[in-house]
């Protein structure tokens, strides 16, 4: 380092972030001690048993089971659909390419509530797809699609979707085209050659959307309680519940830091394999 | 070594290829023997890689044949046509070893795995990195790379080899090295040789025969010594080494043929001149040299030098002779102990021998 | 089209089917709000039955969402100023400088990625209660820079990385002082990164639900959390009214993105 990059203190650089940082901090710390209280307000000793509370609590725990089946099914159909459209804008120049993404970056953009709004308009009683289908004669009433699990799960793929598309171009993006044209002359036919050599070569990104798109997901709270309206109890709104509506603040603060320490875990897990997948 | 390779004639006819609505390949005819070691060599965007890309299958014809031996591979997908490529970045797997890239060629041919293992092996004999195998890739030197790539084109036998600019990522030192190398290793399994590069110097120590590419056609396909020596065109002279262009008029003078270049610069022509009245005439730096004293009416200038350029073998003066651009002169520094002693700004006598002039 | 690049013509079919079909499922739900907003029937169908501006009209008479839009559009500005100018000074600490507890650091600055924001948006209730600053409009900033800063400084350490540090040693040589170079060698490399930075920064906030919710009073709402609310109550096109206008917010700045430095870049 020079005497010139020395100059502005290191405090000056340091103290503002570091102060929202100290709140950040705080904030956990608070949670991680209310949940090992026996009570709050008004703690008389230390105890790990809102821990167990959480798992003989058939509604605490199946909201969280809840949680991951669907962040999995919402990682998994991210990843089948971000694929192909990652693919095709990592390799087209094309206009048609720019105007897809486009179209993949704009809901970023759009207020999540005006995005669950529309899903209302398309899958409510009264909405378009129900039209559609009784239209069509495939059903002969309308089908109570709102407030499902699956809804939910529309609802968060098209929030999360463009995030899983962008981490995998870039992945994609960075793949030398001439390795895939190496394995062809080596004898070597589309499809094997994408089995062997981009699909190892995009893991990486893979598990980078995976991670963003599954954790994001495991801590949603708007989506299930808008496209849901209380059908669809997820972690994120039974802990809501458990502490402003049960006023159980232990137990809710111990679900939540189940939930924070099943996010670091994997993300922990995932920082492993990218390391072995680096190592190779 | 490795099993027998086929060896086979590549044919090339009338190829044309546009990408993004040029032109980049116009008409192309080629033909190369078995064994033979040819080079494409031109500037970049000529339309050289564009042309090896079509011959290895990655880009497809707009119209004309490529046949390998006697069979049409014009429509043959690039999976199929066992020709051996050498990418310009070497295009390892990087996810791969190094036997790995190797033998990724045989699994695709299923090959057994004995089979493989010996290969692998015998390839990387052959290329000289015996105990690489397990190594990753991304911790090779460059040319340790570019053998690495030579060895996976080279083992599953194909018919042809494709180099595209094979030595351009490596140093100078190493690149000379490695010419040798791929020459001698290209001459023991006497495989049919394509090499696409924009080094005019790789092209003539390395090939049986230098295709001269612009702008998307063969200006030239000939022998290095032709190429160099009597090079049919402009570009061609000036692409290839370093070369003194002149244009001027051809008169009769003393029943001989003589170049009036300018009112005072005459200048002796070799006999076969046609009678063409316009005409440039090339000679290369070396086939001149400088005197204190003229030659023979005719064969030589008078001049100053305005720049002198040491290069430790040789030093080029660059002559001014009343023309638009300087002479240069090439010359040999024999001695150690005995300065040649041209000055910039000295006058001088630049002499040549009509018979190394070249009238293009 | 390169034959080895591209696949079999039966894959590149599916391949297009596919990106056609997540085109469609990306901007349908978006597309449809607008014609909604116009239907005269009091009930949010499609088709449409008619043509109307009085969602509109009732969309913007209405004090609460007027005072939420303003609110929201206040929180956010100031929450990304707040942001950049954290974030840009520490994203230089941690590109530039070593220092101890920089592993620390970069951590909790980017844990909020990963922590769940309902652990965040609690805990958060808590701190800010005990401060007093629940139902406060700095509250709200506090909450929502929390939120925002882990983004700022993602992009910015990236921006940091790009700009070759012998800029700076340069302009030092050249016999620039400290806030010199910052204002005339550094911001203006910034300046793509800190656009993207405080636009990424300004959707996030504006956007931002779960930890405004437990923020949030009786006067102090955000526009979200007032539309979560109307929507609770009533079933009437106007939230069409609102998610239209919106939208089109959003197109005009997307436009002025693409025409000043290209989304594709800005994002990538």
């Amino acid at each position: 380092m020079t005497t010139a990059t020395k100059d502005t203190p290191l405090s000056v650089l340091l103290i503002p972030a570091s102060v929202i940082g100290c709140l950040m901090v705080l904030s956990a710390v608070l949670m991680l001690g209310i949940s090992v209280l026996d009570s709050f307000p008004g703690w008389t000793g230390l105890t790990l048993e809102h821990y167990r509370d959480f798992f003989e609590n058939r509604f605490l725990l199946q909201a969280g089971l809840r949680t991951i089946s669907l962040a999995t099914v919402v990682t998994l159909i991210c990843l089948l659909l971000g694929y192909p459209v990652a693919w095709f804008l990592a390799l087209g120049r094309s206009k048609i390419a720019h105007l897809v993404f486009l179209a993949v970056l704009t809901p970023l953009i759009v207020s999540i509530v005006v995005r669950m709004f529309g899903w209302t308009i398309l899958l409510g009683n009264e909405g378009l797809l129900n039209k559609v289908m009784v239209g069509l004669g495939i059903v002969s009433a309308p089908v109570q699609m709102m407030r499902s699990f699956w809804t939910v799960a529309i609802g968060l793929i098209h929030i999360f979707l463009p995030f899983m598309i962008l981490s995998l171009t870039s992945t994609l993006g960075r793949i030398d085209p001439s390795l895939a044209e190496a394995a062809a002359t080596l004898g070597s036919r589309p499809v094997r050659s994408f089995l062997q050599i981009i699909l190892p070569l995009s893991a990486q990104g893979i598990a980078t959307g995976s991670i963003i798109v599954f954790c994001l997901t495991t801590g949603v709270y708007l989506t299930p309680l808008w496209l849901g309206r209380g059908n669809v109890t997820v972690l994120a709104t039974a802990i809501q519940q458990q502490i402003l509506e049960t006023g159980d603040w232990p137990t809710g603060a111990a679900s939540a830091m189940l939930l924070t320490f099943f996010t670091l875990l994997l993300v922990a897990g995932y920082s492993v394999l990218i390391r072995r997948l680096g190592r190779r | 070594m490795l099993g027998q390779i086929a060896i086979a004639a590549l044919s090339v006819h009338s190829v044309a290829k546009s990408l993004g609505g040029a032109r980049v390949v116009k008409d192309v005819s080629l033909a190369i023997k078995p064994g033979e070691f040819i080079s494409l060599l031109g500037p970049s965007g000529c339309g050289k890689t564009t042309l090896l890309r079509m011959i290895a299958g990655l880009e497809m014809p707009d119209s004309g044949t490529i046949a390998l031996g006697d069979k049409d591979i014009t429509t043959v997908p690039v999976w199929e046509r066992n020709i051996g490529v050498v990418f310009q970045n070497y295009a390892l797997f990087p996810h791969m070893t190094v036997a790995e890239n190797i033998a990724f060629g045989l699994r695709t041919r299923k090959v057994s795995k004995t089979a493989i293992e010996a290969k692998v092996r015998d390839a990387l004999k052959l290329v000289r990195l015996n105990d690489f195998g397990p190594r990753s890739t991304d911790k090779l030197s460059g040319g340790q790379k570019q053998r690495v790539a030579l060895a996976r084109a080279l083992v599953t036998d194909p018919k042809l080899l494709l180099l595209d600019e094979p030595l351009g990522a490596l140093d100078r030192k190493l690149r000379e090295q490695m010419q040798v190398e791929l020459k001698m290793l290209q001459r023991e399994i006497g495989i049919t040789t394509l090499m696409v590069t924009h080094d005019q110097e790789e092209a003539l120590t390395l090939s049986d025969r230098i295709a001269v590419m612009s702008d998307g056609k063969i200006l030239q396909d000939d022998s290095p010594k032709e190429i160099y020596e009597r090079p049919r065109d402009a570009f061609v002279a000036d692409f290839i080494g370093m070369s003194n262009l002149m244009k001027g008029r051809v008169a009769e003078l003393d029943g001989k043929k003589r170049l009036a270049v300018s009112e005072k610069v005459i200048l002796d022509l070799p006999s076969e001149v046609n009678s063409a009245t316009d005409v440039s005439i090339f000679v290369r730096p070396e086939k001149l040299s400088l005197a204190e004293v003229p030659g023979a009416a005719g064969s030589s200038l008078p001049g100053r030098i305005v720049h002198v350029s040491y290069s430790g073998s040789v030093t080029h003066c660059f002559v001014d002779v009343g023309l638009q651009e300087p002479l240069t002169v090439l010359i040999t520094n024999k001695s150690n102990h005995e300065d040649a002693g041209h000055r910039i700004g000295e006058p001088i006598w630049v002499h040549w021998d009509a018979r190394n002039i070249v009238v293009l | 089209m390169d034959s080895a690049r591209s696949l079999p013509s039966v894959w590149r079919i599916l391949n297009a089917w596919i990106v056609g079909i997540v085109v469609v499922f990306l901007l349908l739900p978006i597309l449809i709000v607008i014609p909604s907003a116009f239907n005269t029937d009091p009930t949010v169908t499609f088709p449409i039955h008619g043509f109307t501006f009085k969602w509109f009209a009732n969309a913007i008479f209405r004090a609460e969402f007027i005072r939420s839009f303003f609110l929201s559009a206040a929180v956010s500005v100031v929450a990304t100023l707040i942001s950049l100018a954290a974030g840009g000074l520490a994203a230089y600490a941690i590109v530039r400088r070593s220092f101890r507890g920089k592993a620390i650091l970069e951590l909790v600055l980017l844990s909020p990625l990963i922590f769940p924001s309902i652990v965040l948006a609690i805990a958060l209730t808590m701190v800010l209660g005990s401060l007093g600053l629940l139902r406060t409009f700095p509250g709200l900033i506090v909450a929502h820079t929390i939120v925002t800063l882990p983004y700022a400084v993602r992009a910015m350490v990236g921006t940091f990385h790009s700009i070759d540090p012998d800029l700076e040693e340069a302009a030092a040589v050249l016999g620039a002082r400290r806030v010199f170079v910052w204002r005339e060698v550094l911001v203006p490399l910034l300046r793509p990164g800190l656009l993207a930075a405080a636009i990424f920064s300004l959707i996030m906030s504006f956007d931002e639900f779960a930890v405004s919710f437990f923020v949030v009073g009786p006067g102090m709402t955000t526009l979200p959390i007032e539309l979560f609310n109307y929507t609770e109550f009533y079933a009437d096109p106007t939230i069409c009214a609102v998610s239209t206008i919106l939208i089109f917010l959003s197109a005009l700045a997307v436009f002025a993105i693409e025409r000043t430095v290209g989304l594709a870049k800005l994002l990538s």
